[in-house]
């Protein structure tokens, strides 16, 4: 039964049938064929896998996002990072990567923040002497950190279906997604080193004052929200609602650049992005639930203990999974289908759920840069018109420095783990 | 016709959906600061967000089939569009979303018949209004899947594009 299941899911889903039905008709079959049990079950569980007041965030997370770049945060994001970094050598590139990272805190996906510094950074970067290869690479590369640096809606859907605490993973991402970017500056000072393109301008402190300033209250977003929920003022359904009106009251009031005409399509697309999710999450539910029933992550769990009992192993294991993975369905999808199958196996194995969260999400994130369709590399070729072939090249050593900073992260756990803890 | 029809529906749900997200917004939102600044939450409040919620998914599903698509791996579909193969999986994708619509139908609405006397608990309403969306969804899902038929017999090609976050 176990095998009809898994099988009739992975042959239908790589055949292109939508993720949702597939989950949904693999259970069918087993229970008409094979169980007897009543196909009621199927619409119940799926009820009850969404109905469910913590996933709200998921909406209001990526409505947050979106009323604040329309409401002109990202160019005053853009100007603080500038000020910070855009005087070293590669300055441009190195504003992209720190750009990502501040999106990333605001925003709760990836492609919003790749195709946010798309937009806005590339064309500078050509006139100033980067290729519009390299520019296309270092944008879709600094995206993946959306999802990683909270909040993050992939955090949101882990917390909910491991139990595990929202805050917690939040706080867990933050230092891996700050490692993330340092390793692209890294990558961006070489390239820019030895392609010979010049440090520009200097810094000054004025300046980042300035721009901190202007920038202060979509910086503020992150805080209010991290803040609310550690101070235990409210729920990260809360605090998610609580951001968007934050994000409203900004781009009305104080950039004054929102306009309400523009408010039922940033509404409609977090309707869009929503329902993409939750649907899974519902039919993911019922996938799960049966898996759980005929006990098949605890064989799964028996058959790789039976194989190696090293975490480390496992997680390494686990990494090559996640990065495939990620390529092919975004980020939420992943988390969806796979922790009900694989986090039992983790903890048997002993290791933190938390920590298994955020290494998933670090995992998934690389993913949509990983060739040969990591999703984020169609998001900047689209933007940039530059051929996917040259984006996948140009955005290759990004991609090795995100991959060192997860075999970091894999070994030394304590980097995602010590700050959650702290914080207890 | 079946276009215009569509055209209505699509209004519709749009329309429906983006107050729905309004409302819920709203509602939590009150629900925060009725707690801090009369130290008082409604019992109703949380329920009415998340049967909302609840409606944006699944009206917002049938939507989904005609706007992008329900996220799926494109990568072989993608690489033999054009071919015998690739009409073959568009056909398989068609019809398993007829089989996963028919289960919404047909269970949903059972759901929806047996629950009658079932109340909410903070609402007090009946939990057949609350089901009853999962056979109102599927129906337009259906309305969706028919004209994708359609415009395959009628050798167009399913226009989807690519939607993630």
């Amino acid at each position: 039964m176990g095998y009809v299941l898994l099988g009739s899911f992975l042959l239908l889903t790589l055949l292109g049938v939508p993720v949702a039905y597939t989950l949904c008709l693999s259970v069918a079959s087993i229970l008409v064929f094979f169980m007897d049990k009543p196909l009621v079950m199927i619409t119940q569980i799926m009820f009850s896998g969404m109905d469910s007041f913590s996933f709200m965030a998921v909406p209001f997370f990526m409505l947050a996002g979106s009323f604040m770049s329309a409401g002109g945060v990202t160019t005053r994001l853009v100007s603080f990072s500038q000020s910070l970094v855009g005087s070293f050598t590669g300055g441009l590139a190195q504003t992209v990567s720190v750009s990502g990272c501040f999106f990333a805190a605001i925003s709760g996906s990836s492609a919003a923040t790749t195709a946010a510094l798309g937009t806005t950074m590339v064309s500078e970067m050509e006139k100033k002497g980067y290729s519009r290869e390299w520019a296309a690479g270092v944008v879709a590369s600094s995206g993946v950190v959306g999802i990683v640096i909270p909040p993050s809606i992939t955090m949101v859907v882990y917390g909910v279906i491991a139990d595990t605490s929202i805050g917690d993973m939040f706080v867990g991402g933050f230092v891996p997604g700050v490692m993330m970017g340092l390793s692209m500056m890294c990558v961006s000072w070489y390239l820019a080193k030895k392609r010979g393109i010049k440090a520009e301008g200097h810094f000054s402190v004025i300046g980042v004052v300035k721009a901190f300033k202007d920038s202060f209250f979509a910086l503020m977003t992150p805080v209010i929200i991290i803040g609310g929920i550690y101070g235990g003022i409210f729920t990260p359904t809360e605090a998610a609602a609580v951001a968007v009106v934050y994000g409203i009251l900004v781009g009305l009031f104080i950039y004054k650049e929102l306009k309400f005409k523009d408010f039922p399509k940033i509404i409609f697309q977090a309707v869009i992005g929503t329902t993409m999710i939750m649907l899974l999450v519902g039919a993911a539910n019922v996938f799960g639930w049966l898996l759980t029933n005929l006990q098949i992550p605890h064989q799964i769990g028996q058959f790789i203990v039976s194989i190696t009992s090293s975490p480390i192993m496992f997680l390494l294991a686990m990494n090559v999974l996640l990065l495939v993975a990620g390529t092919m369905v975004n980020a939420s999808a992943a988390v969806v289908i796979l922790t009900p199958i694989f986090l039992p196996v983790a903890k048997t194995l002993g290791i933190d759920p938390l920590f298994f969260g955020v290494l998933m999400v670090v995992n998934l994130a690389i993913g949509c840069i990983t060739p040969p369709v990591g999703l984020d590399l169609f998001v900047a070729s689209a933007i940039t018109k530059v051929p996917i072939e040259r984006v996948m090249a140009a955005s290759a050593p990004y991609l090795y420095a995100l991959l060192t900073t997860l075999m970091v992260l894999t070994l030394f756990p304590w980097f995602i783990t010590f700050l959650p803890n702290l914080l207890h | 016709m079946l276009d215009k029809l569509l055209g209505k529906v699509r209004a519709v749900l749009y329309g429906f959906s983006c107050i729905a997200m309004m409302v819920m917004l709203i509602t939590i939102f009150s629900q925060v600061i009725s707690r801090y600044g009369f130290g008082y939450t409604p019992e109703w409040s949380e329920e009415l967000a998340r049967y909302l919620f609840v409606y944006v998914v699944f009206l917002g599903s049938a939507l989904i089939m005609g706007e992008s698509g329900h996220l799926a791996v494109e990568f072989l579909p993608n690489r033999y569009k054009g071919t015998l193969f690739g009409k073959f999986l568009t056909f398989l994708s068609l019809f398993c979303g007829y089989l996963f619509v028919l289960i919404l139908l047909f269970q949903g609405a059972k759901m929806t018949e047996v629950m009658t006397f079932q109340e909410s608990p903070g609402l007090g309403i009946s939990m057949s209004y609350v089901y009853a969306v999962i056979p109102v969804s599927a129906v337009l899902m259906m309305l969706y899947l028919i004209r994708d038929t359609l415009r395959i017999f009628k050798g167009q090609a399913v226009e989807h594009q690519d939607f993630h976050d």
